[in-house]
């Protein structure tokens, strides 16, 4: 009796006992974290190059860094700079929280704050922007994400 | 499937046949078709005044919104017109000191930036430092220094007053406002201001919306400024204040402003001094990220707001932003220009004449977006309607005891006696006129209305072949026991006289009754009223048409009268004769006729009229002194002729009563009979026409205005002595060549035309053969 259990049960849950062993075997990606020390964020009033993101090794860089150099407080030589694009008054900022490594696939997570419902701002438009410097940027992918 | 077909044609069919009675094609605008004003100040229209660009396109915002223009039409930057910044402060040094040159050197004397009484509202103090940038873009815009340097702003001699209301980004207190915008309101009242700029707003907010009454609006700016006597000061500036509020409207691209602008269409104190401004891309549609108009269209207005560049930080670059934040500030300065050019509007005719003038075709047709569509400051600034005069002594733009005439139908018709002498005193000197559309006031040089219709003819060759023309010759002449009446057809004038059997009465019209020179005049051949008026006549019995000359007793002592056909203008004389025993034979005394008279002119002076406001209200009295002489010898008469007259004038209108104007004039010749021979007569004769000697008459214009519609006057005492003497010279010659022909010359010289040596001098000569069929 207790064998035809056993029997049945496997029988319907063998996917389940399936995934159970695959979950638990040494199975695993390479996740890991780098060092971004340097990094500065504020508010461009100009357009800086758009939206999303831009490295060392685009055309636009040397321009769009001329314009984040006069902004920042800093003297660092940035390699990448994010831009959340246009937003329709002042109270926007950005901030960098962390970065993750997966195989070369470099993940940069940035966290915007949005001025409060009830609070005055300038009528003018803003660019929220960070800079980083990120060492040997060219060995990565690079995504990002706003939360 | 049939059925369907046939539903959804029936409705495409009623779709297409809706809307057909929407007016004629005129009002069918082309919303692809995006409209400019007339930026004509070709003289303002420097490097700086384009230097506020857009980056990449040809279109530049001041010229966008037609500034040059405004300063062509008398804006000089706005000077005077007190504007307050309620936004993030002024870049200045720790000591107050400016650190940009478009704004000079704050604390000197010539310095259009004032700081004062918590200026600086977030940090209670009196130096408004700028740690954003904002608030001294915004400046910059509205009013950086036309100084041949980088840009300038629209207003750029505007009074500014930086109040520093909102906090810099980057601090904790990044979202500024808490109490200061009550403080930014309150500091309009306390400094006075005519205008305030606010270009902040409350995001993610709209009219409409997020409140839909004053209360609720009240509610919401309170909420927002933590402030529950926000509101209270916000309306106590604009009711009692009476200051222009500028605000944008927000860049959320929502469909109607901010909430922040809601008092703007629900509080009826603050809605005719409000305006809200949305931003044009640089296309010159609305901008993508802007606010429209939506249901504030009434009070709202697009100026251009994208990549606008000016004055950035310390250093001297320059910077472009976006934003209704920089609609606003072009908006606020074009207000201070009509401000300052019409003082008679107050702040609602203000935002009304801005409105009224807005480009509102093509695709600014559509005001729910557009509102009354782009601003149009050269247009403001011009007149509307037509322009007219303000009746004499009016006080008040609006008082029921004023009243207006179209600027055509006022003139002054100066006679050549004094019309040199006045034009002189009043060039440069201006009067106040009114357009008819709010009464905006304007600024004309009075001798724009001084005429004299003479001055083109007179010296014409026309005019002086006329001396030789005997337009008189052809007259038909009745007879009856009691006397003769000629009458002499003319073309233009019919010219009789009446004269008794015993030479004791004369009576004419339209021609001069005295013969005390008929002899000397009848010998040359020449008889054209030009010349007896020239040679002979009495300057204040002016030979105008339809007047009467009545004569009595033409030896010893005798007596003229003049009147005219509307009997305005009425002149006597007593003419005294002492040596008029042997009239024309007196070979030892020659003849003279002394004259003493007066001449009463109705709504004249001197035989000069004005109309409209310009009227001589009232009755002109001249006194008036002549002495003629003539003596005739064998073949020469000579003759001369002299007047002096006092003019008094009392009236009630632009003039006024004046001291006494001496007036004379002269002329003296002689005829030669049978010069070389017989048949030639040779005639040399000089004359002055008449000119003031002497005297002044005072003019009292309408020549500045306020706000509060309050005309004030300037009285003028204008001088009306010319500045030189117009001599006649002539030379008449007259050859009988037979009993039916004759050939006349006249050659005439006149130096210092119109009593003015800035004319130059005439010569005309004339020849006539005359032939008799």
């Amino acid at each position: 009796m207790f064998p035809y259990f056993l029997k049945n049960c496997f029988n319907n849950y063998k996917f389940f006992y399936l995934f159970i062993l695959i979950s638990c075997s040494d199975f695993k990606e390479e996740y890991s974290q780098i060092n971004i020390d340097t990094y500065e964020c504020s508010i461009s009033h100009q357009e800086i190059f758009g939206r999303d993101f831009i490295t060392i090794n685009d055309e636009y860089f040397d321009k769009s860094i001329n314009v984040v150099n006069k902004i920042v407080s800093k003297s660092s030589k940035y390699n990448f700079i994010f831009s959340t694009g246009p937003r329709s008054s002042s109270g926007y900022n950005l901030n960098f929280l962390n970065s993750s490594l997966k195989n070369k696939n470099l993940s940069l997570v940035f966290k915007e704050k949005k001025p409060k419902k009830s609070t005055i701002v300038a009528t003018v438009i803003t660019y929220p922007f960070c800079a980083l410097l990120i060492e040997n940027i060219e060995s990565y992918n690079i995504s990002v994400e706003i939360i | 499937m049939r059925l369907l077909i046939l539903i959804i044609l029936s409705i495409w069919f009623l779709s297409a046949c809706g809307g057909g009675g929407g007016g004629s094609p005129s009002f069918v605008h082309d919303i692809n078709n995006v409209p400019k004003c007339s930026d004509t100040g070709t003289a303002f229209q420097t490097t700086e005044y384009y230097f506020m660009d857009y980056n990449d396109s040809t279109d530049k915002a001041l010229a966008q919104v037609c500034a040059s223009t405004a300063y062509a039409n008398g804006a000089t930057g706005g000077s005077g017109v007190k504007i307050g910044i309620n936004d993030t402060g002024l870049h200045l040094q720790s000591d107050g000191k400016m650190d940009h040159q478009e704004f000079g050197d704050v604390g000197s004397a010539n310095s259009r930036i004032i700081l004062g009484y918590n200026s600086d509202v977030v940090r209670n103090d009196e130096v408004p430092e700028d740690e954003d940038g904002h608030g001294s873009h915004v400046a910059g815009i509205i009013g950086a220094d036309k100084d041949n340097v980088g840009m300038h702003g629209i207003a750029y001699n505007a009074t500014l007053y930086p109040i520093k209301t909102l906090t810099p980004r980057g601090s904790p207190h990044s979202v500024a406002g808490k109490y200061t915008v009550a403080w930014g309101f309150y500091l309009t009242d306390y400094y006075d201001l005519d205008i305030i700029n606010n270009s902040w707003g409350y995001p993610e907010s709209e009219i409409g919306v997020t409140c839909n009454s004053k209360e609720t609006c009240e509610s919401a700016l309170n909420d927002a400024t933590s402030y529950s006597y926000t509101y209270y000061y916000f309306q106590r500036m604009a009711s009692e204040q009476n200051a222009m509020l500028v605000w944008s409207a927000g860049n959320q691209s929502k469909d109607n402003p901010s909430a922040l602008n809601g008092a703007c269409i629900y509080d009826s104190l603050v809605t005719e001094n409000c305006v809200i401004v949305v931003a044009l891309g640089t296309d010159g549609k609305i901008a993508d990220y802007s606010n429209k108009c939506g249901i504030a269209s009434a009070v709202c207005i697009s100026a251009p707001g994208s990549l606008v560049s000016a004055y950035n930080d310390s250093t001297d670059s320059y910077y472009e932003l976006s934003g209704t934040s920089m609609a606003a500030p072009l908006v606020s300065g074009g207000l201070a220009l009509i401000k300052q050019v019409h003082t008679s509007l107050t702040h609602a005719q203000v935002i009304d004449r801005l409105f009224a003038t807005a480009v509102d075709h093509d695709i600014y047709s559509q005001s729910s977006i557009y509102g009354h569509g782009l601003m149009d400051i050269g247009a403001a600034t011009s007149a509307i309607g037509s322009l007219q005069l303000i009746s004499a002594n009016s006080n008040n733009l609006d008082s029921q005891k004023s009243s207006y005439t179209e600027i055509y139908e006022n003139s002054f018709n100066s006679n050549s006696s004094f019309y040199s002498g006045l034009k002189e005193s009043l060039k440069n000197k201006t009067i106040e006129v009114y357009d008819s559309f709010d009464r905006a006031n304007f600024s004309v040089y009075i001798d724009s209305f001084l005429q004299n219709i003479k001055i083109t003819e007179e010296y014409s060759a026309t005019k002086h072949l006329d001396n030789l023309l005997k337009i008189d010759d052809d007259y038909s002449m009745m007879n009856n026991d009691y006397g003769v009446l000629k009458s002499y057809n003319t073309k233009s004038l019919t010219r009789s006289l009446f004269e008794t059997n015993n030479n004791k009465l004369r009576i004419a019209t339209n021609m001069q009754s005295n013969l005390f020179f008929d002899k000397s005049r009848t010998r040359m051949g020449f008889n054209s009223p030009k010349l007896i008026t020239k040679f002979f006549g009495n300057p204040y019995f002016y030979n105008d048409n339809e007047n009467v000359s009545l004569n009595i007793n033409n030896k010893y002592v005798s007596s003229n009268l003049f009147v005219d056909e509307e009997l305005d203008n009425i002149g006597i004389s007593i003419n005294i004769q002492p040596t008029s025993e042997d009239f024309f034979n007196n070979d030892s005394l020659g003849n003279i006729e002394i004259s003493l008279g007066r001449s009463l002119e109705k709504n004249k002076i001197l035989n000069s009229y004005g109309t409209g406001s310009f009227n001589i209200s009232d009755i002109s009295n001249t006194k008036f002194a002549a002495i003629k002489y003539k003596k005739e010898f064998e073949k020469i008469n000579v003759f001369g002729n002299m007047n002096y007259g006092s003019t008094e004038l009392k009236s009630n209108s632009y003039f006024l009563g004046n001291e006494a104007i001496t007036t004379s004039s002269f002329s003296l010749g002689f005829i030669k009979s049978d010069f070389i021979n017989r048949k030639n007569r040779i005639s040399i004769l000089i004359s002055q026409p008449q000119k003031v000697i002497d005297g002044s008459i005072g003019l009292r214009v309408p020549t500045s205005s306020n706000n509060k519609r309050e005309v004030n006057y300037t009285t003028y005492d204008l001088n009306l002595a010319p500045d030189a003497t117009e001599i006649n010279y002539d030379l008449l010659f007259a050859r009988d060549i037979n009993k039916n022909d004759s050939f006349y010359l006249n050659y005439t010289h006149i130096k210092n035309p119109i009593h003015s040596n800035s004319n130059s001098s005439v010569n005309n000569v004339s020849l006539l053969f005359k032939k008799l069929f």
